[in-house]
């Protein structure tokens, strides 16, 4: 009940409502731009809200996320690309829809799959953040060193692509985090005589390069998209179609409930996979493909539950993850909160408003997803030189705004060099911007541990819960090490004529 | 270039950095405050954990290179080649002309360059559009941060010429001119 007081207290008391219909609507806008995802549209962002009081900006980012994962449904649908990563298996059903001039009825489906999806997500975040921050009081900081290395090991093991290469970006984040003071004893390191390197290299700089800037120098050599038909109308889904819609809905809000939870899953995988059972368990199985409403409701209604259930490993233990909710913790941080077990006891306010603005933020969607069609067609018709243009402005004009100095002018483009580079050399982004955040969790509780044991390193086996994540990160990586093996193994096994 | 001889050249370049990186560890300098572990002890760890990483990606490669040649299969070039590079190169040389000038030129003058010279590169807008595009824009720009969100930008030189055209012609002529060693006397 004090939960309820507080959340209604932030929600009137403050712009939280103005800034989760001012988020929901920015992030509509970016989602539906391709190439702009969720993180880079939250990213973009964050130094506009160094000025917010806290928990208005954490809601604002928050119900960006909400907004974008909305967004990337639109050019999915009317133009075949989708805007988001996670609105890929939209596209399938969705484009074909549209072709047979069902395009209104698509972007519907989208929105009131989406609307739905998103509140199962806040239910669930409600009720299992608090139970598992509880969980996380039991850490020592030899458990916290160990949770730190099973969400790298986790990340880099789930990643598309390489192991090794995910986990050497891990390393190197954990790298660009020791430049700087060392978290115990102050002694200056890897700052070659710069002054402004002795507080370290500040991870939103780092995000702003590797999401924003890679992303503009890779869509320049590219050229422009579709334009979007300019009389495109919303249509509603009717009680008839309510009646097909339930099943793929729930069921994507299933499915996106586990993802969000996993970390490394996202919104993508959840979206696919709800996809794939939609068709198997559907009455109709042949439409999919060629313009099914449960191929648009099912993975819909995933990535928009994604977006609630991807914060509660965030908020109950610091642990992003995907690029989103990686963002949002960032300006948790910046914001001077820590996200883990504490952050119930010392920021009440944020978090039960955190709750109370993502229920307004899906609400919020149904109203400006009906509302902002029209304007949002218009800004993605413009030609792509503009909006790479003003998107360039915007992210410069925001990185010198966090601390005036043009030396982070210079990171950011040297970041956004380094992950256009490693992007073309399919090297993952996640691992790199988590091994940076939780690269200060990860020295200090290591450094702690081992003051407390007085230098003794069996500590991290003798503690319970650190055996048990250090275990768990041996099997995720050895897992991933021999999983292709074993998939080559069997596919070779089925193929052999018997 | 062929995706496993990409990452044989990475792997290389990797190790390099590793030792580096280890040999910068190795001269942190301890401190009175901590214990037998120091500020070098993780990133030591981080060194040799790269150096091994990479020699894994090194030796991954190497053997998906020889593999490959030996079936005689042939990658296909990967997308965009040279061209989306040349224009990725661009892009970043805009950035850094954005950065070198910003403070000395002021934001409105430099965010109206970068807007002008990202536009032309993307190409396909007339000049006048492109000028109209990066004045409005500038405007647009130093309006939402310097006077909605009040976050302090570049002003450049504009100030002092502001000051010295406002100035009398004798204190106007004081701060364009240096001052003379015989002026005191």
């Amino acid at each position: 009940m004090e939960a309820i007081n507080i959340a209604l207290g932030v929600l009137f008391g403050t712009p939280a409502i103005l800034a989760a219909f001012a988020g929901v609507a920015y992030g509509i806008v970016g989602g539906a731009m391709p190439g702009i995802s969720p993180s880079v549209a939250m990213a973009l962002l964050v130094p506009f809200t160094f000025t917010m009081d806290p928990t208005t900006a954490i809601i604002m980012l928050a119900s960006v996320y909400v907004g974008a994962e909305y967004g990337g449904s639109i050019p999915a649908i009317l133009i075949n690309t989708p805007g988001t990563n996670a609105a890929a298996a939209t596209t399938i059903d969705g484009y074909a829809l549209h072709q047979q001039g069902r395009g209104g009825e698509a972007l519907g489906i989208s929105l009131m799959a989406g609307v739905v999806g998103g509140l199962v997500g806040v239910i669930v975040l409600v009720a299992l953040t608090g139970p598992l921050a509880k969980i996380a009081l039991a850490f020592t900081p030899a458990a916290y060193f160990s949770l730190g290395i099973l969400s790298l090991s986790v990340i880099a093991s789930l990643t598309e692509g390489s192991l090794v290469k995910g986990l050497i970006m891990g390393v190197l984040g954990l790298m660009i985090a020791t430049i700087g003071s060392d978290p115990i004893s102050g002694v200056t390191r890897f700052t070659f005589g710069f002054p402004e390197l002795f507080g370290g290299i500040h991870f939103v700089l780092v995000m702003m390069g590797v999401f924003a800037v890679s992303e503009l120098l890779k869509q320049i050599g590219h050229r422009d998209e579709e334009q979007v038909e300019r009389d495109s109308r919303i249509r509603l889904p009717k009680l008839r179609d309510w009646k097909r819609l339930w099943f793929p809905v729930s069921l994507g809000s299933a499915l996106g409930t586990f993802e969000g939870i996993t970390p490394g899953g996202g919104g993508a995988v959840a979206s696919f996979l709800s996809y794939n059972e939609a068709r198997r368990w559907s009455k109709h199985p042949e439409e999919f493909g060629k313009g099914s409403i449960e191929g648009i409701a099912a993975p819909e209604a995933a990535n928009n539950t994604v977006a609630g259930t991807a914060l509660i490993p965030t908020l109950s233990f610091g642990i992003p993850g995907s690029n989103s909710t990686a963002v949002l913790l960032g300006a948790l941080l910046v914001h001077g909160m820590q996200p883990g077990p504490m952050l119930f006891a010392q920021n009440p306010k944020v978090m039960y408003g955190l709750y109370g603005g993502l229920f307004v933020a899906n609400i919020a969607q149904l109203i400006i997803g009906l509302l902002i069609m029209t304007p949002c067609i218009w800004l993605v018709n413009r030609p792509k030189r503009y909006r790479l243009a003003a998107i360039y402005a915007l992210v410069l004009s925001g990185v010198y705004s966090i601390d005036s100095s043009v030396l982070d002018l210079i990171v950011v483009l040297l970041a956004g060099v380094f992950g256009y580079v490693m992007k073309r050399l399919k090297f993952p982004m996640l691992p790199l911007v988590l091994g940076l955040m939780l690269g200060y969790m990860v020295e200090s509780n290591f450094r702690r541990a081992l003051l407390v044991s007085a230098d003794d390193p069996m500590i991290f086996i003798q503690d319970r819960i650190s055996l048990s994540l250090l275990a768990l990160s041996a099997l995720m990586i050895f897992g991933s090490a021999i999983w292709p093996s074993i998939k080559t193994i069997v596919l070779q096994r089925r193929r052999q004529p018997k | 270039m062929t995706v496993a001889k990409n990452d044989l050249m990475v792997g290389v370049v990797l190790i390099a950095l590793a030792i580096l990186y280890w040999l910068g560890a190795d001269h942190i300098p301890n401190s009175i405050l901590e214990g037998s572990i120091g500020a070098d002890a993780l990133p030591k760890m981080l060194g040799v954990a790269l150096g091994i990483l990479s020699l894994v990606l090194v030796l991954e490669s190497f053997l998906a290179a020889r593999a490959a040649s030996a079936e005689g299969s042939h990658e296909s070039p990967r997308e965009g080649g040279w061209r989306t590079h040349r224009y990725a190169l661009g892009m970043l040389c805009i950035g850094i002309g954005y950065v070198a000038l910003v403070e000395s030129i002021g934001y409105i003058c430099a965010i109206a360059y970068l807007l002008a010279a990202v536009t032309l590169l993307a190409g396909g807008a007339s000049r006048k559009v492109v000028i109209g595009f990066a004045v409005i824009g500038a405007i647009f720009f130093w309006a939402l941060f310097v006077y909605v969100l009040e976050i302090r930008q570049p002003k450049g030189f504009w100030p002092d010429l502001w000051m010295s055209f406002r100035s009398t012609p004798a204190q106007s002529q004081s701060l364009l001119q240096l001052p003379s060693p015989h002026s005191a006397s």
